[in-house]
This record gives structure tokens, C-alpha cells and sequence, in this order.
């Protein structure tokens, strides 16, 4: 885009006033001042120590008893045993390869109890320690940029603003109590459900650590077992998927949900399968 | 070392134009530059700018905040002030400490399960110091430090937080434990949370631990820990989710947290020369979903609000959120992590009144020159192609007697904006009046002359801060010429806004909005955002004053097909959307945020809107038609459209230190100006760089954040 | 003494930072006092020592390894209290121990909640340090949990299966890992690692530490049959319980064949089963075949072996109280009041 600023025949141009040139003509963002200054503040510290010197005593000068010379030398050996074993548990660790079960059995009882120990004081600084042992440096490669999609946001307030004519006010003030279920059909066209909503678990729970009996119906002579659960992400909740098999009879099925840990069920999953005839195949 | 002083052209009035005119009319340079600021209609302030209707009534072109970090625009409003001051004008606007009043209190809604929706309000910590204050020397924009205060912070908030709703740590020692960490902890061991809460913050303070000390050495392993304890502290938040509604938000800011950290390690941002930039060709949310965030903390309120107060929509289009990573990170950053004295600041009046008022006063005084009514039609470069070499005005109205334009008029003692220009002033105004010319109007052309300026002949050099819309239309030949001008144009992303605002007679308490005047942010669509501004209201002139005043604002959806350039009709049809809109808004969502306002029918209670003094004697209409004494606009000019970041678009800006053009600079919040916000800060910040650029001051070290990471 | 006076002031500058963690602030019952318990009781303070003045020696101050050496006494407390549930001891420091005063699972649960406090103290003083010391301390303290678990599982499977067929690196490896690991190289590794701000190699102390803790341990295992079994412990509790000790591997190996079936007749008993008349008689017995003589000269082997790695592992460091100090663990070992 430039042009020399001293081309020939431009004797206007260089009556003109121009701006001087910039010592830079963009941000430094590296961050380098900021760390030189922490740099130099910390800079008094000990100073490294020397190398040993020469042992002060030769050992081969001691008189010693030949028993306790070889307890010593046992010791040197157990030392230099424990300390091969301990960078091969590392490179184990670092390999990912790391199991209770390689450890000998006689050592299993106590480390165990040792780790469950360690679990309860703090399972994060031990995987934290571990993580930092291993020293692989995983590819720092990511995806390029517009590979992945998030979903845009949810509307905050239902466009069909039908439904809240009465009492709007209370919805907004009142902490809802329930939790909204949705439920979906694996296998039976036309299924419909009676459940629309279950109440909170009182404990953090998870998703998967949700539970509904096989769903029985009124006879107690059929039943739906396969029932899922999952967080609902876009409208909070959760979403029951039911998985119906071939050739179950029409009728209404019913049965408890409950989580683990909580004696009072969260509510009950009735769902309805239409007149038979309608199985889809495959 | 010319004798006579080196005239420049400052083109455009809003914050990144009137702060290069400040800086280069300071007294530092002694008169070195003589600046002439070219401003279409008869106002200052861009975006930014306001006007008094009836009744002395504030009329903003939407809502505007100041956040605690913008440093470098409070700053110049001190000096403004202290400047002011020492002329003997302090009187006229004040103590800039009455101009701002510190603001603390944010709600954000998101839908309830229930239907309706449920409010989480947050009030942010004051904190010491004041916006504007020097900074220390070696106070850090780092990472690092940011990373480990976040951390930090979490940590707080977890020990802080009532768990599996028992309210462990408060009920267990409401305040005696303080901040005593270690006291905190054991209350935890006692109540057997070992294995929870206690455990997830200890791994909260130990990666604030490890992120404060990381090295360039020791980054891979910390990566390793990162992700791990990701994980894991992650599925702790899972298992809480569902149980937990109360917390969500705390849960879902602290899986943000985290996707940060595991983000900023992978992508080598840390100690990257380029810094935040590295990451700014991903979405923002797309770059934490692939850092693991959950679908559900990226649909979270707090992460709407944000898109909303930033107007992150592509086309105006609520279905396409878009923010750069980069950007979107550092603007977080500098939002929570940057404010001083308190987390918001709100104007005691119009935007217009407390900035560009005593901004134009103190100019003035200073010598600078101000010709309104002038619209500029064309940058003429050089023929070699290295500079400009002429511009082109129309000459919107001349001022009777060649005088300047006297632009102010006095409100309750005050120098204020007219939302109207004063034809009084200007040669065949009743003409103007009469046929209804709009001169803020990009469609209506109309105008009473045209003027070329040469270079050396009538100016030196130019300020070239219009909006970015306006920039094909202002400077057409460059960007015919230029590669690079176009590809700003085409990618550097604007997006159109509405906004309204209305007049209460009851206050918002009646109404059924509890606690302190919060800004609103995610809300429903389309007016997401609101605020309650009953603290402006005492600066108007009415009778009996209303007694709240609510302004909404969002962005607007741009048509599918561009209006034509003499759609003259299109600012008042997308007007008559935008009330349309608003009414419907009154209507439907707000009902559950102000139950108080509808009647028993369930209506509108259209007679609690505040109609001005005079204007509609004997009585103002009635019914929905109350809502036509009300103030609604939509900011379709393409100078007024807000300058949005999506993605990639970094590279498409060009700097105001660029020296393509020897005696041209740009400012303006959409160039690259160090902070790629559409927000006042940015725009300083522009403008204080198109400063430097011509005249080396001030200096960049001493521009606040601008080599922020 | 020039080191009983240090390791006073050490003992009372970690006991005053180690009540600021235990501080009962709103004491909860059979939780607080529990855990308050050992570390009340006294104690030397030898590890939390070691740490300090290896800080000091490689340049740092004490403030800055203070909590590293909390860290040290709580978890060694915790361990105890753990140690005294498996091996059924009834007295610790003169006093009933802690599950023989509370019942296990209030001890269990005491020494659990100390064990987890311990980390605080290390977490705090690791704050100000950077990532090198950070990953060191870490590297040292994951290996020391590591060897400790693994002695202490060595220990108990030998006493849980009766196995008498053992020698003497057997003894010493285990020793190794269950005592001198925790007891004296990662307190010695922390002091070293802080005090340099991360320039020292932590292996440097290594063999200093092993020498020094296996010559302590010896010394720990012949008072326990001695006149004066240290403060507060059962005399012969250790043959009570059935504990593999150099002196009982040696005494294994002396003794004829009818004297050997006896012993492990003994040793196949539970710890109610063994009468005191039997007891008497093993230790008498490990007097007669020199047992005893031997271990203690181990010992001194192990301390002499410990002077000499001294002088490896702090060579070129300027001379200092703390220095002498440490030089002169390996010959107070033997000689502690």
C-alpha cells in the first residue's frame, strides 16, 4: 500500500504534514514486562548449593564389625530396590497402566486401606500428584475452528404466552417444587404418557442414578423394563426414554420412580400403549 | 518544526472521535494541533448520544452502562472534570463522582420449569479504588493471575455455598470463621462432607496454586491436571445439577471455569506472544463446549446475559449467537476482574448530558472548532495512493449569520442535547421544519450545500471516527481501492438495536418487581435487557415527576433484503416494528416480571405510562394508544449500528496506529483497537491510539490495557 | 546441647502453628478433642525438627517450612492412631491409646479427620511457592505415601500370616518404608526442597534420612525390651505383639531347633493367647544368643553409615547451628533422653 515517501516529482507530497513514523503499531500481548517484573522480585533466593565435596572420611579406613558392614550394605541395597521400584510404579503411573491389581497381594490389604485413607483425604490431590508425575505432554492439537455446533439459547419465557393469563405472578415469585419429565417412545407409534412432571430428588443425584421399576400393567401380566433417564438440557428436568418391545398388549402401564438413596419415590411413570396391531416392525 | 499549527480533521462525534480531540487538544502539546470535529445534524455522541424531549425527558439511543473496568474512558472524564474545574466551570456539570453513582446489583432470568421464569440476582463486591485511578506499575493483566483468582473466587463461592441444602458452613458458624480458611475446612470435616464439597474446593485452591505457578516447563503437566480434575470436579457438579436448582448458576459459572482453564492450556495461551487473539477464530461457546463446558452451562443465563448486553447476534438474529473466543474471554476477564470501586456505573443523566456535554464545554474553551450539519460524503485519496487529499461534506444547513451552531440548551440549570435540532438557528429552518427533514437519517439526503476541503490548503491530516456502517458511505473511493478497507467492511460484523422507554406512574415495588433497581439481562426476546433508570428522573423537567423510568433495549433483525439508499420511509417503518413490538412486549412477557401492572381483565394497565406535561391537553389517549407518548427508536443508520465480534473477524480490523495512509487514522470501537467490545471503553481506546498515531502522545504503555493478553 | 535447645525452639514454633489447625474453635464432641488427643500428649517433635532445619540449611527461613512441618506431626499423629488400632497397643505417650479410651470407630474416624487436616498445613505453604517447589513437594509426598503404604502393608502381612521365615533385608526394608521414609527423608526432602525454593535435589537427603531412620528405629525397637521402654510404652510390648524386629530375626536364626519351636508357637498365638512367663523367656533368650548386642551394633552401624552420608549430602554448606544440628542426630539417636 505504500509508496516510497521519497519518489521523484512529488513536491506537493512532500510540503504535506505526515505522521511520524511508530515505534510499534500493535499490542504486545505476550505478557513479557508483567513476568520480568515477577522475575526480578523473586530473584533473591538461596543461592544453589555446591556439589559435595569429597566425603570427609574415607569408609574404607572404618573398623567396623563384618555383621553390621553387611546390614549397612543390606540397607544400601533395600534403598536402591525401593527407590527402582518406586520410578517403576511412576513409569507405570505415567503409562496409565497403573492397577491395585499389580501390586503383590501381601501388599494389597494395607495399601488399599491406605488409599481408601487417601481417598477420603483428598482424592483430588492424589490424582492431582499423579497427573503431575506423569510427564507425557499430550498433543496440544485441537480441532480447527467451526467444527463443532452449540445449540443457540433457549427462550427464557415460552413463546406461547397462553398459559400464564392466571397467576403469572405467582410462577415467577414461587421456587418450583417439581421437576418436569418428558417422556419419549423407543418402538411403540401412537404411546402416549400420563406423567408430566416428578418431584426433586432431596439429594444431589444423578441422572443415571435414576430408577423406575418395570413398568406393569393393570394385570401385572405384561411389562416395559427398559426405561433411561437423562438430564433434559434445553428445557431443565429430565427426559424418560421408554423402550417398548415387540408385541406387548394395548393398555396403561405404571410404575414407581425412584432414586438411590431415598426411600419416597419421586413419582409414578404411567405411560399408555395404543391397540395392538400397530407394532412397528424392525 | 512548521510554525502554524498542523490542522486536523476529526470526522464524527461519538466517543473514539471526541477522545482523539480531546488528546490532541491538550494542553501538553500547546496548541501543536488544531482540530475541527465535522459532525452530521445537530448532535455529538454517535451512539452515545442523547436528546430532552417533552418535559425535559432523557431520550437515549438505547441503555447505556458504564462497567467498572473502562479505565481509560473514566480517565478522561476525570480530567474532563478537574479541567473544567480549573476554568471556573466545575458549577456547570458537577463532581464527576455525582455524574456516576456505583451500581453493584445484576438480575439474570432464565426459564422456570414451571413456566415463567425464575430471577437470579447477584450483587458483585465493591472494590477498593475508583475506575480511572493509576494503575500499578507492575499490577499484572495476566493470565495466570486471572486464572488463580477465578480459582479462587470458585473456591469462595463453594465454601460459601449452602450445600445439598443444608447450609452447612452458615448454619454451622454463621460469620465467626471469616476468612479463615482453615476453619472453614474442618467445619466441612465435622459435618462428614469430606468426600463433596470440601474436596472440590481443596482442588479449586490447588489449581489456583498450580495455575499461579505454572511455567512454560511445567504447562503439559499442568494441562494433565487440569483436565483430570476437570473431570472430575465436573461430574461433582453433574451429580448436584438436578438436585440442586438453587445453585445451578454457581455450578454452571464454575464448569465455565474450568472449560476456561483446560482451554487456555491446550491452546498455548498462556505464554503466547499473541495471547487471547490465538483463540479468536472460535466461537466463544463453541471453544468451551470443546474444552468441555456442558450444553447446559452454555445455554445459562449468565452466559446469556453476557451475549445480550454485547449484542452477539449475527443479523440481529437470536438464533445466531456469536462472540469470539478470544475477545469474549478478555472481555469476562476485564469485567469481573477489572472493576474498580463498584462493578457498574450508572449515569445520573442522559448519556449526551454527562459525557459529550462537558466534553464539547471544555473543547470549546480549549479552542477547538465544532461544525455540525456537515456529512461527509468522500475521503479523496492522493493520487500515489498514500493519503487522503481531499474530503467531501454536504452541508446538511447553514447557521444564520455564519455563526457557529450553538448546540446546547439548559435543562433545570444544566447544558443538555435537544432530542431536536434548533432550526431557529439555521438559514430557512422553517422550510426544514416544514418539509420535516430528519439529519440523522442515512435515506433522507436532503441538504443545503456541498464543500470540498483540501490538504494543506484546509486541513493536515484526519480523525476519520464515523461508525463502521457509515464507512462505505463516507469514504467510498477508499474502499473501492483498498483490499483491506473492504474486508473490513464485508467482515467486521454490525448489527442494528431498538430500544424504548417509558414513563411510570407507579414505581416498580407496586408493580411487583421486588428489591433494588437491578439491570436485567436474558431475558425474554426481544427486549432482553432493562433497567430501571428512576434515578434520571429527578434531571428531567416535569411537573409532577413519574415515578420510575424504564429503558429496554435488545438488538433488531435486519431485513433480508437491505433498504435501498432512497428508502427515505425505512427508519420509520422499522420505528413503527420496533412499537409494535414493545406494546406486544408490555403485553405478554412482562407480566411476570411486574404482575402489579395488569389490570383485573389481565391488561396492560396502559394509564400508569406517563404521558409529558402540555403535549396532550386536555388528556393524554387512553388504552394502548398511551403507549404513542412514550420514546421508542430503532438505530438502523448505519453509523448507528453496534459493532459486534464473531469469530475471525480480528483480522479483518485495522488498526488506528496503521500507517497505510500518511496523514489518515481511524478510531472508533470497530478498529483494532486492544479491547473488540462495541462498548465506550473500546472506543476510547481508539481513540486514544488515532491520538498517538499523530501525534506520538499518549504514549501506549500508558493506555490502560491495551497490551492486555 | 546445642541441638536439645533447637529442637526445643523448633518443637515450640510447630506446636504453636500446629494449634492454630487443631484450634478448637467450637469444639465438636468425640471429634475434636479426639484429634487434638495425640499431639497433646508431647512428643519430641524430631520429624517436624528435621524439616525445619534442612529449610534453614539450604537457605530458607523457618516461617517458610513451618507448615510443611505441621504437616509432618499431624500426619504422623494420624498414623499413629491408626498404628495403635492394628496393633492393639494400649498405651501411647503414657496414656490409654485413643480407641482404648473412645472404641475404634471414633478413633478410626479421629484419625481420618487428621489425616485429611494434614494436607492444609501443606497446601498453605505451598502457596507462595513456585511451580517447581509445588511438583517436588508433591513428587516427595506421593513417593513417601506410596513407600509408607507399602511398608505398612509388608508389617501387617508378615504379623496377619504369621510368617517367621524372614532376614534381615527384610527387616530393613521394611523399616525403610514404614518408618524412615515418612519419619525422616520427606521431612528432610520437604526442609530441603522449600528452604532452597525447588534448586536443591530432593534426592540429595535420601540416604541421610534412611540411615538415620533405621538406626532410629533399631534404638526404638531395643529400648521397647530395655529397663526403660521410652515414655509411656509397655516394656516388651513389642514381643507382645508379636512384631518383627532385627532382634527377633536374629534370635530365629540363633536358636536351636527346640528353642525355635517354641518361638513359633508363640508367635502363632494371638496377642491375648501369649502368656508374659513366654515373653520373659524370648527375651531373655535374644540376650543369651547375643540378639540384642547385635541389633545395637547394627545401629550404631546404621548411624555411623548415617554420619558419613551426612557429610555427602550437606557438603559445601556454610557451617551453622542448624547444620551441627543435624550432624548430630545420627549420634543422639542412641543417646535420647
Amino acid at each position: 500500500m505504500t509508496t516510497p515517501k521519497d519518489a521523484p516529482g512529488k513536491a506537493a507530497a512532500r510540503a504535506r504534514v505526515r505522521r511520524k513514523p511508530l515505534v510499534r503499531t500493535g499490542a504486545d500481548r505476550s505478557g513479557a514486562s508483567v513476568r520480568a517484573a515477577a522475575q526480578a522480585k523473586s530473584q533473591a533466593g538461596a543461592a544453589e548449593p555446591a556439589a559435595p565435596a569429597m566425603p570427609l572420611r574415607n569408609p574404607e579406613e572404618w573398623k567396623i564389625d563384618e555383621a553390621v558392614a553387611a546390614s549397612v550394605k543390606t540397607a544400601y541395597d533395600v534403598l536402591a530396590e525401593s527407590i527402582e521400584q518406586g520410578r517403576r510404579s511412576a513409569e507405570s503411573f505415567r503409562h496409565g497402566g497403573y492397577n491395585i491389581r499389580d501390586v503383590p497381594v501381601d501388599v494389597r490389604h494395607m495399601a488399599a486401606n491406605l488409599l481408601r485413607l487417601a481417598r477420603q483425604l483428598s482424592e483430588s490431590t492424589f490424582e492431582i500428584c499423579e497427573a503431575l508425575l506423569s510427564q507425557q505432554v499430550p498433543g496440544f492439537q485441537s480441532p480447527p475452528p467451526g467444527q463443532q455446533g452449540v445449540p443457540p439459547f433457549r427462550p427464557t419465557v415460552e413463546k406461547d404466552l397462553a398459559g400464564f393469563t392466571s397467576g403469572a405472578g405467582q410462577s415467577a415469585a414461587k421456587e418450583p417444587s417439581g421437576m418436569r419429565l418428558t417422556v419419549q417412545f423407543v418402538g411403540a407409534p401412537g404411546a402416549v404418557a400420563h406423567s408430566a412432571s416428578l418431584s426433586r430428588p432431596h439429594a444431589p443425584t444423578a441422572a443415571r442414578d435414576i430408577t423406575v421399576a418395570p413398568l406393569q400393567s393393570r394385570d401385572g401380566k405384561a411389562a416395559i423394563k427398559v426405561v433411561t433417564f437423562d438430564a433434559d438440557l434445553a428445557g431443565g428436568g429430565l427426559v424418560a426414554t421408554v423402550t417398548v418391545p415387540a408385541g406387548l398388549p394395548a393398555g396403561v402401564y405404571s410404575g414407581a420412580v425412584h432414586v438411590s438413596g431415598q426411600a419416597v419415590p419421586l413419582g409414578m411413570l404411567v405411560v399408555e400403549l395404543p391397540q395392538a396391531g400397530q407394532k412397528q416392525g424392525g | 518544526m512548521s510554525e502554524r499549527p498542523i490542522r486536523v480533521a476529526v470526522i464524527g462525534g461519538g466517543c473514539a472521535a471526541m477522545t482523539a480531540a480531546w488528546e490532541l487538544t491538550k494542553p501538553e502539546h500547546g496548541g501543536k494541533f488544531d482540530v475541527t470535529v465535522f459532525q452530521e445534524g445537530w448532535r455529538l455522541g454517535g451512539k452515545g448520544a442523547s436528546g430532552r424531549g417533552p418535559s425535559g425527558r432523557i431520550e437515549e439511543h438505547g441503555l447505556h452502562i458504564w462497567l467498572g473496568f473502562y479505565d481509560n474512558a473514566f480517565r478522561m472524564m476525570r480530567e474532563c472534570h478537574a479541567e473544567l474545574d480549573g476554568r471556573g466551570l466545575g458549577a456547570l456539570y458537577g463532581d464527576w463522582r455525582d455524574a456516576w453513582t456505583p451500581k453493584n446489583d445484576v438480575a439474570l432470568c432464565s426459564a422456570a420449569e414451571g413456566g415463567g421464569f425464575q430471577r437470579w440476582m447477584v450483587r458483585m463486591p465493591p472494590r477498593a479504588g475508583l475506575p480511572g485511578d493509576p494503575r500499578a506499575a507492575d499490577e499484572p493483566f495476566d493470565l495466570q493471575y486471572y486464572l488463580s483468582t477465578g480459582f479462587d473466587m470458585m473456591r469462595a463461592v463453594l465454601l460459601d455455598m449452602q450445600v445439598d441444602g443444608h447450609g452447612v458452613v452458615s448454619e454451622f458458624d454463621p460469620r465467626g470463621a471469616g476468612s479463615d480458611l482453615g476453619g472453614r475446612l474442618l467445619a466441612m470435616v465435622r459435618m462428614g462432607l469430606f468426600a463433596s464439597a470440601a474436596t472440590v474446593a481443596e482442588a479449586a485452591g490447588l489449581l489456583a496454586v498450580l495455575v499461579r505457578s505454572v511455567t512454560p516447563a511445567s504447562l503439559g503437566n499442568l494441562l494433565v491436571t487440569a483436565e483430570s480434575a476437570a473431570a472430575w470436579m465436573r461430574q461433582w457438579i453433574e451429580d448436584r445439577w438436578i438436585a440442586d436448582s438453587k445453585h445451578r448458576y454457581l455450578w454452571e459459572i464454575a464448569d465455565l471455569t474450568l472449560a476456561s482453564l483446560v482451554g487456555t492450556l491446550r491452546h498455548g495461551v498462556l505464554f503466547n506472544p499473541r495471547g487471547l487473539e490465538v483463540i479468536d477464530d472460535y466461537e466463544v461457546r463453541t471453544w468451551l463446549r470443546m474444552n468441555g463446558a456442558s450444553i447446559r452451562a452454555l445455554q445459562s443465563p449468565f452466559v446469556r446475559g453476557l451475549f445480550d448486553l454485547s449484542m452477539g447476534y449475527v443479523g440481529g438474529d437470536p438464533d445466531k449467537p456469536s462472540l469470539s473466543a478470544g475477545q469474549g474471554l478478555r472481555g469476562l476477564l476485564r469485567t469481573f476482574f477489572g472493576y474498580r470501586g463498584a462493578f457498574m456505573w450508572r449515569m445520573r443523566a442522559g448519556m449526551g448530558d454527562v459525557v459529550f456535554a462537558p466534553l464539547y464545554t471544555a473543547m470549546l474553551e480549549r479552542g477547538a472548532k465544532f461544525r455540525f450539519f456537515h456529512r461527509l460524503t468522500d475521503v479523496v485519496p492522493g493520487e500515489d495512493g498514500d493519503h487522503v487529499a481531499a474530503l467531501t461534506f454536504d452541508v446538511q444547513a447553514r447557521i444564520k449569520g455564519g455563526k457557529d451552531y450553538a448546540p446546547l440548551f439548559d435543562v433545570k440549570g444544566r447544558p443538555c442535547w435537544p432530542s431536536q435540532p434548533d432550526l431557529d438557528q439555521l438559514v430557512g429552518g422553517r422550510k426544514i421544519a416544514a418539509e420535516g427533514w430528519n439529519f440523522e437519517s442515512h435515506w433522507d439526503r436532503r441538504r443545503d450545500s456541498e464543500l470540498t476541503l483540501r490538504v494543506g490548503e484546509d486541513f493536515d491530516m484526519v480523525v476519520l471516527g464515523v461508525g463502521l456502517g457509515a464507512i462505505p458511505h463516507v469514504a467510498p473511493k477508499i474502499v473501492a481501492r483498498d483490499p483491506r478497507w473492504r474486508a473490513m467492511c464485508d467482515n467486521v460484523t454490525t448489527v442494528a438495536s431498538q430500544a424504548f422507554q417509558i414513563w411510570l406512574d407507579e414505581d416498580l415495588a407496586e408493580l411487583g418487581w421486588p428489591g433494588p433497581a437491578y439491570i436485567t439481562g436474558a431475558f425474554a426476546k426481544p427486549f432482553d435487557t432493562w433497567c430501571d433508570m428512576a434515578h434520571v428522573v429527578p434531571e428531567e423537567d416535569w411537573r409532577s415527576p413519574p415515578r420510575a423510568s424504564v429503558y429496554f433495549c435488545s438488538v433488531l433483525r435486519d431485513p433480508p433484503q437491505p433498504p435501498g439508499d432512497g428508502d427515505i420511509d425505512y427508519p420509520a417503518r422499522r420505528a413503527e416494528e420496533v412499537r409494535e413490538s414493545a406494546e406486544q412486549f408490555l403485553l405478554g412477557p412482562m407480566k411476570h416480571l411486574w404482575p402489579g401492572a395488569f389490570g383485573a381483565d389481565g391488561d396492560f394497565r396502559w394509564d400508569i405510562l406517563k404521558a409529558p406535561d402540555g403535549e396532550h391537553d386536555p388528556e393524554p389517549p387512553s388504552g394502548r394508544a398511551r403507549f404513542g407518548t412514550q420514546y421508542w427508536r430503532a438505530n438502523v443508520n448505519p453509523s448507528d449500528r453496534y459493532v459486534i465480534h464473531p469469530p475471525g473477524s480480528w483480522r479483518y480490523r485495522i488498526s488506528p496506529l496503521d500507517m497505510s495512509y500518511d496523514n489518515l487514522t481511524l478510531a472508533g470501537d470497530w478498529t483494532d483497537s486492544g479491547f473488540h467490545s462495541g462498548c465506550v471503553e473500546g472506543a476510547v481506546m481508539s481513540g486514544l491510539l488515532a491520538a498517538h498515531a499523530l501525534s506520538g502522545l499518549p504514549l501506549l504503555e500508558e493506555i490502560i490495557a491495551y497490551d492486555h493478553p | 546441647m546445642a541441638e536439645a535447645t533447637l529442637l526445643d525452639r523448633y518443637g515450640a514454633a510447630t506446636r504453636a502453628e500446629l494449634g492454630s489447625y487443631l484450634g478448637n474453635r467450637t469444639a465438636v464432641p468425640f471429634l475434636d478433642p479426639l484429634m487434638a488427643e495425640y499431639p497433646s500428649r508431647g512428643g519430641k517433635m524430631l520429624r517436624p525438627a528435621i524439616c525445619l532445619a534442612n529449610a534453614q540449611v539450604f537457605g530458607g527461613s523457618v516461617e517458610s517450612a513451618l507448615g510443611c512441618a505441621v504437616a509432618i506431626e499431624l500426619l504422623h499423629n494420624a498414623l499413629l492412631i491408626h498404628d495403635d488400632i492394628q496393633d492393639g497397643s494400649e498405651l501411647r505417650r503414657g496414656r490409654p491409646t485413643l480407641h482404648a479410651m473412645h472404641g475404634v470407630p471414633l478413633a478410626i474416624n479421629a484419625g481420618d479427620a487428621l489425616l485429611f487436616t494434614a494436607f492444609l498445613p501443606l497446601l498453605d505453604a505451598l502457596k507462595p511457592c513456585g511451580a517447581d517447589v509445588v511438583q517436588k513437594v508433591l513428587e516427595a509426598t506421593l513417593a513417601m505415601a506410596r513407600q509408607t503404604a507399602e511398608g505398612q502393608a509388608l508389617e501387617l502381612g508378615w504379623r496377619d500370616r504369621n510368617i517367621t521365615e524372614l532376614c534381615e533385608a527384610d527387616y530393613l526394608r521394611m523399616a525403610l518404608k514404614k518408618t524412615a521414609w515418612m519419619g525422616m527423608i520427606w521431612p528432610a526432602q520437604l526442609g530441603a526442597i522449600v528452604g532452597s525454593g525447588g534448586r536443591a535435589d530432593a534426592g540429595r537427603v535420601i540416604r541421610f534420612g534412611m540411615f538415620l531412620g533405621l538406626a532410629f528405629q533399631i534404638e526404638d525397637d531395643l529400648r521397647n525390651l530395655s529397663d526403660d521402654p521410652g515414655y509411656g510404652k509397655e516394656r516388651n510390648g513389642d514381643l507382645a505383639e508379636g512384631k518383627r524386629t532385627l532382634m527377633l530375626i536374629h534370635v530365629l536364626g540363633a536358636a536351636s531347633a527346640g528353642e525355635r519351636k517354641r518361638i513359633d508357637a508363640l508367635l502363632a498365638q494371638t496377642r491375648v493367647e501369649r502368656s508374659s512367663d513366654d515373653i520373659l523367656w524370648l527375651s531373655q533368650l535374644m540376650a543369651q544368643r547375643g540378639s540384642i548386642d547385635h541389633a545395637r551394633k547394627v545401629a550404631a552401624g546404621m548411624a555411623g553409615a548415617a554420619a558419613y552420608e551426612f557429610a555427602l549430602a550437606y557438603a559445601g554448606l556454610p557451617q551453622s547451628e542448624e547444620l551441627i544440628f543435624l550432624q548430630g542426630l545420627s549420634t543422639w539417636v542412641s543417646n535420647r533422653p
